[in-house]
């Protein structure tokens, strides 16, 4: 069964004109690590919102079509169920921090579902080990890095543990240090504890060579959605959705190798030489 | 600003009473800081104040916040005896024209509301360094009876000020790097010359505030759950210890009157 | 020289360092990107250009004069400063006035701001949209509307903080496209960037700062084959270039792939030559 089903779903934000996302079916099954990736206004965030519960039950608008989650219309769960379901993860580091120390910000989300509090300190360490961060269980949230700021807020919603961690641009304003930390810890989640990854990410070079699933959007529709590697054989459909291809996908188009493209430096480095014949 | 009167983070017998003994603890310093006003007695008072402190572990800075509080008590104590005009004179201020005069009284007086002062300040910023701010908000909420969200509201909007403050700097620094000044203007166009730093201010505050809703929801609050807190505070012996002698040297301070 | 910075030391109280002893010419025409991690003193350095930061101690000239003498709206007018995020600066009621703000600051009325802002906003391309409400804009339009009103002040140095972040693909191109353009109508351009992709493409010199110091100062080709500077300052250097290191086809650095597929294409011939002969 599919844990993520969207069946035929449109939405229009109150007060646009067009719809963000438009008649998309999708659905994801339990383990699978899926990167999202399209040019600004292409309904990615909206996507994301469909699937953490922010739509239909936060953010004002027109839905159609239904949205399941582990088989479950999302309109009949409550918040509550979808917040120990989905953790959701966004873009700004600073304004999804709630408290002022790591270990209340990882307690918050559990005092809302009333888990009492032995339960709470025992969760609050197993993920902080879980995510490597340890040693930050007692600093200021203010005296973080945007890297560990992120990190946190990962441990945050993964103490409510979730089967599903919905991740909009999360590292868009870090730096690459930050990035790859984040994007090694999603790696890992998925691999270690099989929980599902949905990525909302511009920058695809670093997440693609763990991705099961790459879904390209423009304009509010999937143009293109299968395995990284299927995906990055259409290379006219990608220029013109406006997608910035990794460079070692865009030298494989060059030397005529578009049916095999290299995902990462390994694969790379077997291509060119397989190519130079040696 | 910051470093006055926020949570210092230390282990001691003081940080680990429970709130509610230490709310009770600063308003019964305040209690005895009125009953009493000899100078002798206060000063006893304040002694214990400080005392407060070094149990808490945290003299340095109760030294140094102790220091900021005398200045003011000073200025507090010349006001008193300056405007005091009952009693024996002692001297003038301005001697030659037997201007101002100064009564014992006056001085008396002015030394005990200078005190007063002092230990109401100190052990408020002693509370304040001790308890964190969420676990205040637990006392109002748990038994004080505020709703939670109006003190959860308050909570937040202490965790978002460095934020703000960041906000605002970077918003001047941008109209700053635009030719844009401030100074020099005339009140009338002052109040237009704030436009370019506060119009960005709320913009940004507004969706920041949008996105901590979100980031809020998702994570399941105010999902009608009875909610639980990390740290359940119980009333333990200490906190009865420390009551028990906070009652009886206020019996005593009553008796002694 | 245009910029100069001698012995720079800046604190922000008396114990901690910020940066500590920069010494950097810039000539006039430069385009020059700062790199580093975050935290780095990358922004640190650049606001002392401007002079929203002064030195602690030693010396930033610009165009021979000191910026510790001058105001920040003095220097305005020869250094521009965009700031990461365009959010910060917008305010007015239309795009317009938006970008007449910087120049009305500088005394310019009438025609002449006219025509400095239509002129500004046709070069970042945002000529039609005058009139609407500068918050009706893309995310990629209001980093050009902010560019415009950094254009419109006439500024012989401009400094940009990641102008690309929080862009997409194709609206950071165009950014950094307008830069270029900009650098060749003779503007001297610093930006600040994680994207070594960028740094390739477009600066000619990357200033490296670590810890609040500089460690690398050179052509983005020598810099991206320094092993300790490039682990030191986390940066992340492009893939083909790392790719070029593993295969070891030429010997200097490659720096895109057209360079990278050049090379092998070069070895491709070399090999089919080799099993002729």
């Amino acid at each position: 069964m599919a844990q993520i089903a969207l069946e035929r779903v449109s939405f229009r934000y109150e007060k646009a004109d067009e719809y963000a996302i438009k008649d998309i079916s999708l659905t994801i099954n339990p383990g699978e690590f899926v990167v999202l990736t399209g040019p600004a206004g292409a309904g990615k965030s909206t996507m994301a919102y469909c699937i953490n519960g922010v739509i239909p039950h936060f953010q004002r608008g027109m839905m159609q079509g239904d949205i399941f989650l582990e088989g479950q219309n999302s309109k009949q769960l409550t918040t509550g169920s979808i917040a120990k379901m989905v953790g959701s993860v966004f873009q700004d580091p600073e304004a999804q921090i709630v408290c002022a120390r790591v270990d209340e910000e990882i307690a918050f989300g559990l005092e809302n579902l009333g888990v009492p509090s032995r339960e709470i300190t025992k969760r609050i360490g197993n993920v902080l080990e879980l995510v490597g961060i340890e040693e930050l269980k007692y600093r200021p949230t203010n005296a973080l890095s945007g890297g560990q700021k992120q990190r946190v807020a990962i441990a945050a919603v993964l103490a409510m543990e979730p089967t599903i961690l919905v991740l909009d641009e999360p590292t868009s304003e870090l730096d690459p240090f930050g990035t790859s930390q984040v994007i090694e810890l999603l790696h890992r989640l998925n691999k270690e504890k099989k929980i599902t990854i949905v990525l909302v990410e511009q920058k695809i070079e670093e997440a693609i060579s763990f991705a099961t699933r790459l879904v390209i959007m423009q304009q509010g529709e999937i143009v293109i959605e299968g395995e990284p590697a299927k995906v990055l054989t259409k290379d006219a459909l990608l220029k013109s959705a406006g997608v910035k291809l990794p460079q070692l996908v865009n030298l494989a188009y060059r030397l005529g190798l578009k049916e095999d493209v290299p995902l990462d430096l390994l694969d790379a480095e077997a291509m060119v030489r397989n190519y130079v014949g040696r | 600003m910051s470093s006055v009167a926020s949570y210092i983070t230390r282990n001691s017998l003081v940080h680990n009473l429970h709130p509610l003994t230490k709310i009770i603890g600063s308003l019964w310093f305040l209690t005895l800081s009125i009953m009493v006003s000899t100078p002798i007695h206060l000063m006893i008072i304040l002694a214990m104040v400080i005392f407060c402190g070094f149990i808490a572990r945290i003299s340095i800075e109760v030294l140094k916040s102790l220091k900021a509080i005398t200045v003011f008590a000073i200025i507090i104590f010349l006001i008193q005896i300056v405007f005091y005009k009952w009693g024996t004179v002692v001297f003038y201020m301005i001697p030659v024209v037997n201007w101002l005069p100064v009564t014992m009284e006056g001085i008396y007086f002015g030394i005990s509301i200078g005190l007063r002062m002092m230990i109401i300040l100190l052990s408020f910023i002693i509370f304040l360094s001790t308890t964190q701010t969420r676990d205040m908000m637990m006392v109002l909420v748990e038994k004080l009876k505020v709703p939670y969200d109006y003190a959860f509201m308050f909570v937040t909007s202490l965790r978002f000020i460095p934020t703000f403050m960041s906000e605002v700097k970077a918003i001047q620094e941008a109209q700053k790097a635009r030719g844009y000044r401030l100074e020099g203007a005339n009140p009338l166009k002052k109040i237009k010359a704030y436009v370019p730093i506060a119009l960005p201010l709320v913009l940004i505050s507004l969706a920041k505030g949008e996105r901590l809703a979100l980031a809020m929801e998702t994570r399941a609050y105010g999902s009608g759950v009875p909610r639980t807190y990390l740290k359940e505070w119980k009333i333990e012996i200490k906190d009865i210890a420390a009551m028990v002698l906070m009652l009886s040297i206020l019996v005593l301070a009553v008796y002694m009157r | 020289m245009l910029i100069e910075v001698e012995e720079l030391d800046y604190a922000y109280e008396k114990s901690s360092h910020v940066l500590r002893n920069i010494n950097i010419k810039i000539a006039r025409g430069e385009i020059i990107a700062f790199t580093g991690k975050n935290g780095s003193g990358k922004t640190t350095l650049a606001k002392h250009f401007n002079g929203l930061l002064k030195p602690s101690s030693g010396k930033v000239l610009i165009d021979g004069k000191d910026t510790a003498k001058r105001t920040v709206s003095e220097l305005a007018q020869t250094v521009g400063y965009v700031f990461q995020n365009p959010d910060h600066q917008i305010f007015n009621d239309t795009v317009f006035d938006e970008v007449a703000f910087g120049p009305k600051n500088q005394g310019i009325t009438g025609k002449k701001l006219e025509e400095l802002v239509l002129n500004s906003l046709a070069a970042v391309g945002l000529m039609e949209d005058a009139n609407l409400y500068p918050y009706r804009l893309s995310k990629g339009q209001r980093q050009r509307l902010a560019l415009a009103s950094v254009i419109a002040m006439e500024s012989d140095i401009m400094v940009l903080d990641e102008p690309t972040t929080g862009l997409d693909y194709k609206e950071g191109l165009e950014i950094m496209e307008l830069l270029k353009k900009l650098n060749l109508k003779g503007h001297t351009i610093i930006f600040i960037t994680h994207d070594m992709g960028l740094v390739a493409d477009y600066a000619k010199r990357m200033i490296v700062v670590s810890e609040g110091e500089i460690i690398a100062d050179n052509t983005p080709r020598k810099v991206f084959n320094l092993d300790q500077v490039i682990e030191k300052a986390h940066l992340k250097i492009p893939a083909v270039t790392q790719l070029a290191r593993i295969l070891k086809l030429s010997k200097k650095t490659t720096l895109n792939d057209t360079e990278l597929f050049q090379e092998i294409l070069a070895a491709k011939e070399a090999n089919l030559n080799v099993l002729c002969s």
